[in-house]
């Protein structure tokens, strides 16, 4: 009963941000209500009534494997709008580390239909469905990079967590019991051949690792803004904030931290956006 | 995923125009007096019952009264601006912003910019055997500090009449009893007519006075914590101390310092992060923002 209360609640408080969003026009808006109120108890009648693998959103047809998931996508992406950036341009170059399933994609196509997106994910599953939103939603300009990223190249151990594929990580303190696959790990900074509008980086307490890897390449120069999030865990040896900062530090770039990140499993994650200052 | 708080921040701030807020508010604070997980129930209906009577202060305060002293939980304290004491109660027992576990029945706590007490009667509610050393270099500060520490008959609180910085010596303080500081950078941050004035003050380092184990490092001191962290790095004392909080304050005219500190924080091997404070997003460059407070805790 409790969770039942629980997501009512929750419920209704999307439907207040949505409207109160600064960010959208009316129409999208009654459109977002729409489609999350379909997700939201599409979610509830999960596994009872249904048994859905993709569901009409917005203008996309999105492939997913549980819907809870996809439900908190929608609520981080589309309603909390966390990766909500404005550019100067109608075809801004992407970098999205953490695509997942793809819905920070399409958020990014429904943004700027012109934009040029590099989207990387370890999880081979996951990269299935992936590949699969790209060609359904006949999206232009999407590439993907099934690869875990680092500080060097190589293989490395992922932790999967079932029907938690947000979570999957390298990290071997926080792994919580989840099926160990081998993926590839790459430096991001060997992709980086143009000018990146924006880099945005969620890969579960690889950050540390990606930044270290960035200080030390000429390429990252190309990026001028950031979205992140850094996962605060505290088993965890080497997620050390100094190394994200230091890059700031060195290449000039302006950084805001959030300070709201308690999150109900216990981990703490600061979103940080960050971007170079005008010279 | 709270980035955007515009969303969210527009909606609450939709709903704060109305006077009801303000009982919502006090519902809030009465749930956060009952879930205090450090506290037992009758504890909790003692903080209840001071925290009715701040209340009512607060509401009189400028208007019929003038209110100089107040009685709270076991502690009577005195003051100059109750407006001070107040923001000052909520931060610091309200929202626990210095609370620290510890097994010890009598944990070694040092306190920087200890101010008018309010920190120390703090540690000494959860910890009542607790060591304190407290440094407060503000003389009309350290008086108030010394009579609320005398008042509430607290033992084992050393008082140290000094500021805290990189060298030893002697130099000019900037500000009131309310903020200052021997950081010339936080002129620009605080109100100018202020920042005038100006006293002499006598600089010690505090790794002189760290000989053994601190359980837990308090610093407040307006600007000057980059230069305190520093010092105790370069004198390798940081290992000796197992949990930091400190606020971090932005200094004009020097962007980020903030990673220095979190650079030699993470060097002594400690796990950094931040105190929540639910929908606020820190711009560290902007130079109107006034402090963040960082969590530091050895792993």
């Amino acid at each position: 009963m409790k969770n039942i209360q629980h997501r009512i609640k929750k419920y209704f408080l999307n439907i207040a941000k949505i409207f109160f969003s600064k960010n959208t026009k009316i129409l999208e808006k009654v459109s977002l209500f729409y489609f999350y109120t379909k997700i939201a108890f599409a979610n509830f009648l999960n596994g009872r009534i249904l048994h859905l693998k993709s569901i009409k959103f917005l203008g996309f047809k999105i492939y997913f494997k549980t819907i809870s998931e996809l439900e908190m996508l929608i609520e981080e992406i589309f309603i909390d709008e966390a990766y909500y950036f404005k550019f100067k341009k109608n075809n801004p170059t992407i970098y999205d580390c953490g695509g997942n399933i793809g819905v920070s994609v399409l958020y990014f196509k429904h943004l700027y239909p012109g934009a040029k997106i590099k989207v990387f994910e370890p999880s081979p599953d996951v990269v299935a469905l992936l590949e699969k939103n790209i060609e359904a939603n006949n999206l232009k300009g999407v590439s993907v990079c099934s690869t875990a990223l680092s500080d060097s190249e190589g293989t490395v151990s992922l932790f999967i967590r079932e029907g938690m594929s947000l979570a999957s990580t390298t990290s071997l303190e926080e792994r919580r019991g989840g099926t160990e696959v081998t993926v590839r790990k790459s430096k991001l900074s060997e992709y980086i051949d143009e000018d990146v509008d924006l880099l945005k980086i969620d890969v579960q307490l690889s950050e540390g690792s990606v930044f270290k890897d960035l200080s030390a390449a000429a390429s990252s120069k190309n990026i001028k803004s950031i979205l992140m999030e850094y996962h605060y865990a505290f088993g965890v040896e080497d997620n050390n904030l100094s190394d994200i900062l230091n890059f700031f530090e060195k290449n000039s770039f302006s950084y805001k931290i959030s300070l709201n990140a308690e999150k109900p499993d216990g981990f703490k994650t600061y979103i940080i956006e960050a971007s170079k200052k005008p010279v | 995923m709270f980035r955007n708080i515009g969303n969210l921040e527009t909606f609450k701030n939709l709903l704060n125009k109305h006077m009801f807020i303000k009982i919502k508010e006090i519902h809030s604070d009465i749930k956060n007096i009952f879930s205090k997980k450090y506290l037992l129930f009758s504890q909790k209906l003692i903080f209840f019952y001071s925290y009715v009577l701040i209340i009512f202060n607060r509401f009189f305060d400028g208007r019929f009264l003038n209110v100089k002293k107040q009685r709270f939980l076991s502690f009577v304290i005195e003051f100059d601006d109750f407006s001070d004491f107040y923001w000052t109660f909520r931060e610091i027992f309200l929202e626990d912003n210095y609370y620290f576990d510890s097994e010890k029945e009598s944990p070694c706590i040092i306190d920087c910019g200890g101010n008018i007490g309010m920190s120390v009667l703090y540690f000494k509610y959860l910890y009542p055997g607790a060591h304190i050393k407290v440094f407060e270099a503000l003389p009309e500060n350290a008086e108030i500090l010394q009579r609320n520490i005398t008042n509430n008959n607290l033992v084992d609180v050393e008082i140290i009449t000094k500021a805290v910085g990189a060298e030893e010596g002697e130099i000019e303080m900037f500000g009131d009893k309310r903020a200052a500081t021997i950081s010339k950078g936080m002129t620009d941050t605080h109100d100018k007519s202020n920042m005038k004035k100006s006293i002499k003050v006598c600089v010690v380092k505090l790794s002189s006075y760290i000989t053994k184990e601190v359980d837990f490092l308090k610093i407040d001191i307006e600007g000057a914590e980059g230069q305190v962290i520093e010092e105790l790095s370069e004198s390798n004392v940081l290992q000796k101390i197992r949990r930091i909080t400190m606020e971090y304050h932005s200094i004009s005219g020097e962007t980020n310092l903030l990673s220095g500190i979190v650079s030699s924080l993470e060097k002594a091997k400690f796990k950094i992060s931040f105190v929540s404070d639910v929908s606020r997003v820190i711009d560290l460059n902007a130079r109107s923002f006034s402090h963040i407070m960082l969590v530091a805790l050895k792993k």
